[in-house]
């Protein structure tokens, strides 16, 4: 080899070197450097010219100490030293590695694992020690300060008891531990400042098996733990509610008013409530005994139908589906309605629900509205007899088994009605005075119990109605108000029966009365007619055809006369012309008037009572008076004599008129005096029946007054008295 | 129809009655005067029989209607024709049902009645 290749290959080498983590040391004999190559600086702090001569032991030691260079890092190095001979036996070569990169590179990696298991552990909420067997903590790995308050650094060496909350011997992670020693491990809740925690201990064993401390870890399960309080806390709440809501039935089942009784498939009793029991009247004793079968016999007992009442049941127990709803009525009158479906369980039927209501107030309600109702719709009506009939009817039998209705009179009572059994009811006349008097009277006899109320309108009390039962022991103040209120429309129709008849019977006079009027000025008229009709033929002598004329034009006259006084009368008082007036003239001018009609009759007159009596009336007026009087007396006499009386008493004057003919029956008697009342109306005498009519207001209208006195067969007497004096 | 045909008046009003008759009589007929339906009967029994009778319904006693119904209800008198009279417009109906043949309103003229006589009577 050349220089230059040897010069060229020594600057080879020595840049391979200082590439490599290589030192190459050429020592001599006496173990000093001669030559350094490679990165001196780097392994020794010094450059390779300056070790040059110094012991190599003293640069391999510097080569294991370090720091060789700024910057690195302190503490031994890992260096490799090999020995290779010399060339030329006077030298020898140390070469040494120093193996930097992967000292480095583990320790780099080392680290980097450290911290992510320390980052781990930071964020796992627990943590994990061990214990030597005083208990003193030799490593913990996890979260400390936050968790703990205690530094990191400061947590190994402190024993387990500093963190006990109790005396160490009774805290029971104290004695986890000290279980652990004793080769039992153990698991335990733990509260520590305000947080939960899970802890495991075990015992803690070196290579030979022995217990030398304790292994823990404790978990932080405060969230689980408030997630299961939660869930505590709702299951607590649900269940408050259950029972709130139970306790809401219970208190609504017991309070209202229906009877609830629950009862399975085998007729047995499931449950009920007090309202039941009290509206069956079931003894405590025999609700406490419990026994079904009894509790039925003791219902079913109570019950007007109990064969029906077990059917109903039966039928609803074959069909477990259905519900019902009718009506038990009992022994005693109450009324209940019965409801009953069927109890289902998510949508299993397991039993039936029977619920009771007491309606016998309701139902009794109901009943006595109808009954107004139904005898409301009876009474309209003008047909008395029929409405009563309709209403006596109506409450037999729903009242009572018999009734009676009496209608009364003036003076008299007349039985319009006698429905059902009436024998216990007394006689029309009987009708107790206070009903009369319109109060309404009970009356109990040995089996039969009797009510009578009035028929009461406009405060008098037109009737009675009785009621009769012999089923019954008395009759309740409200279905006497029920019967009063009936009595009261029963007046009513009685009175409108009444008046009805009495405005038709005024209609029907009034329509006699124009037929009669039509037929007494037809009569003259058409005689009238006839007379003429002679007179034109020369029939019969003109004298006597013109005295038929004559007497028939003046009969025309006085029937006009006549209706002439209606008309006054009915739309006003009469007016009077007053004079001084002598009776004894005045009869006797009337007397001359009827002669030829006296004569005709056959009836002989004779005047009583010499002497004037004078007076201030209207003369016309008295004329009238005298002549209707001896008029009807000739019309009604039969012929018989007719005597006039004239007198004079307690300063008045006294005309009595008196015939011996057919008389007037009583019962006209109070009527002969109204207009278009006669007393003998279906056959005519003859005249518009006025003449009493227009008497009695002439008389009236003087002061005076009229009365009559008959007999029928026997003839009648009419007497008018007069002041004599003006002083009306 | 004249000479002995017997006509039979009742009427309660004597004029009219009276005036009736004298036209009757002066057409040749015979009368009858009754004053009420109990009189008409009287005279029907003491003959002679009438061929037709004259009857004013409103009367006293016994009015027309009574004395048709009456005379209905005897075989001997059923069949003498009757007319009625009446100044007003009742009873003409029921006259009727009760067997009268015609109806006269008061007031009427003489020629009136003697062609409803005429009409009515019986074929003699």
């Amino acid at each position: 080899m050349d220089l230059q290749t040897a010069v060229d290959g020594e600057h080879r080498t020595s840049r391979i070197l200082d590439g490599a983590q290589v030192v190459v040391l050429v020592v001599d004999r006496r173990d000093r450097v001669v030559e350094a190559f490679g990165r001196v600086r780097d392994l020794t702090g010094q450059s390779a010219a300056a070790i040059v001569d110094l012991p190599v032991a003293e640069i391999l030691a510097r080569c294991r100490g370090g720091p060789v260079s700024g910057g690195a890092e302190a503490g031994e190095r890992d260096v490799e030293v090999r020995w290779i001979g010399g060339v030329d036996g006077e030298t020898r070569m140390a070469v040494v590695a120093i193996d930097f990169t992967r000292h480095a590179e583990a320790d780099a990696e080392a680290r980097a694992r450290l911290r992510q298991a320390e980052l781990m552990f930071r964020q796992v909420p627990g943590a994990t020690w061990t214990t030597d067997r005083n208990l003193r903590i030799t490593q913990f790995i996890g979260q400390v300060e936050s968790r703990l308050g205690v530094p990191h650094d400061r947590i190994v060496g402190m024993s387990v008891r500093e963190f006990a909350r109790r005396p160490s011997s009774e805290d029971p992670a104290v004695c986890a531990h000290l279980r652990a020693l004793r080769g039992e491990p153990s698991s335990l809740r733990y509260v520590l400042r305000g947080r939960w925690y899970q802890v495991h201990v075990e015992p803690l064993h070196d290579e030979a098996g022995a217990i030398v401390g304790c292994v823990a870890a404790a978990m932080d399960v405060t969230g689980t733990r408030e997630a299961e309080r939660r869930a505590q806390t709702k299951e607590a709440e649900l269940l408050a509610a259950r029972q709130r809501t139970i306790s809401l039935l219970e208190a609504t089942i017991e309070s209202t008013a229906d009877g609830i009784l629950v009862v399975d498939f085998d007729s047995k009793i499931v449950a009920y409530n007090r309202r039941f029991a009290a509206l069956w009247r079931i003894p405590p004793e025999l609700l406490s005994r419990g026994s079904d079968d009894e509790l039925l016999a003791f219902a079913i007992a109570q019950v007007a139908d109990p064969e029906d009442f077990l059917r109903d049941v039966r039928g609803l127990y074959r069909r477990p589906a259905a519900e019902s709803l009718d009506v038990i009525r009992f022994r005693d009158g109450r009324i209940f309605e019965r409801y009953s479906r069927p109890q289902d369980v998510d949508g299993r039927i397991v039993g039936r629900v029977w619920s009771f209501r007491d309606v016998t107030e309701r139902e009794r309600v109901l009943r006595h509205a109808l009954l107004l109702s139904d005898a409301s719709r009876m009474v309209a009506t003008l047909d008395a007899e029929k409405a009563l009939d309709g209403v006596a009817h109506l409450l037999v039998p729903s009242l009572g088994d018999g009734c009676t209705i009496d209608v009364f009179a003036e003076s008299t009572v007349k039985r319009a009605v006698s429905v059902g059994v009436v024998h216990a009811i007394g006689a029309p006349a009987e009708t107790a005075a206070d009903v009369r008097a319109g109060v309404s009277s009970t009356e109990r006899q040995a089996d039969t119990v009797r009510v009578s109320v009035p028929m009461t309108a406009l405060g008098r009390s037109l009737g009675a109605i009785t009621l009769v039962s012999t089923s019954r022991t008395e009759y309740a103040p409200a279905e006497i108000e029920v019967l009063e209120e009936i009595g009261r429309r029963c007046a009513i129709v009685v009175e409108n029966s009444r008046l009805y008849r009495a405005a038709q019977e005024q209609l029907r006079a009034r329509e006699e009365f124009v037929a009669v009027a039509s037929h007494e000025i037809r009569g003259p008229i058409a005689s009238i007619r006839l007379a003429v009709q002679a007179l034109r033929d020369g029939l019969a002598p003109a004298g006597k055809l013109v005295d038929v004329i004559d007497r028939e034009e003046r009969r025309l006259a006085r029937l006009v006369d006549e209706l002439l006084d209606l008309g006054q009368l009915s739309s006003g008082p009469l007016p009077l012309l007053l004079e001084a007036v002598d009776l004894a003239d005045v009869v006797g001018a009337v007397a001359t008037r009827l002669a030829g009609d006296l004569e005709k009759s056959g009836s002989a007159l004779t005047v009583h009572g010499e002497g004037s009596i004078v007076g201030v009336w209207d003369r016309l007026r008295i004329e009238q008076v005298v002549g209707n009087l001896l008029v009807n007396a000739i019309k009604f006499g039969l012929g018989k004599p007719i005597d006039v009386r004239l007198g004079v008493s307690d300063g008045r004057a006294e005309i009595e008129v008196s015939d011996h003919g057919i008389g007037i029956p009583t019962r006209m008697q109070e009527t002969i005096f109204d207009p278009f009342e006669r007393a003998v109306p279906e056959r005519h005498y003859g005249g518009l029946g006025l003449g009493l009519y227009i008497v009695h207001a002439i008389v009236g209208a003087l002061g005076g007054t009229i009365s009559v006195m008959s007999a029928p067969g026997e003839g009648s007497s009419f007497t008018v008295t007069l002041p004599l004096e003006e002083g009306r | 129809m004249s000479g002995d045909h017997t006509v039979l008046l009742v009427d309660d009003d004597p004029s009219f009655r009276e005036m009736l008759a004298l036209v009757l009589e002066s057409r040749g007929f015979h009368t009858l005067l009754a004053g009420d339906g109990a009189e008409a009967l009287e005279k029907l029994r003491a003959g002679p029989r009438p061929e037709l009778m004259v009857v004013d319904l409103r009367m006293p006693r016994m009015n027309g209607i009574e004395f048709l119904h009456a005379l209905h209800r005897d075989a001997a008198w059923r069949d003498i024709p009757a007319i009625v009279m009446t100044g007003d417009l009742g009873g003409t109906r029921e006259a009727l049902a009760a067997g009268a043949r015609a109806c006269l309103y008061k007031p009427f003229d003489p020629d009136e009645l003697l062609s409803s006589i005429r009409e009515h009577a019986s074929p003699s």
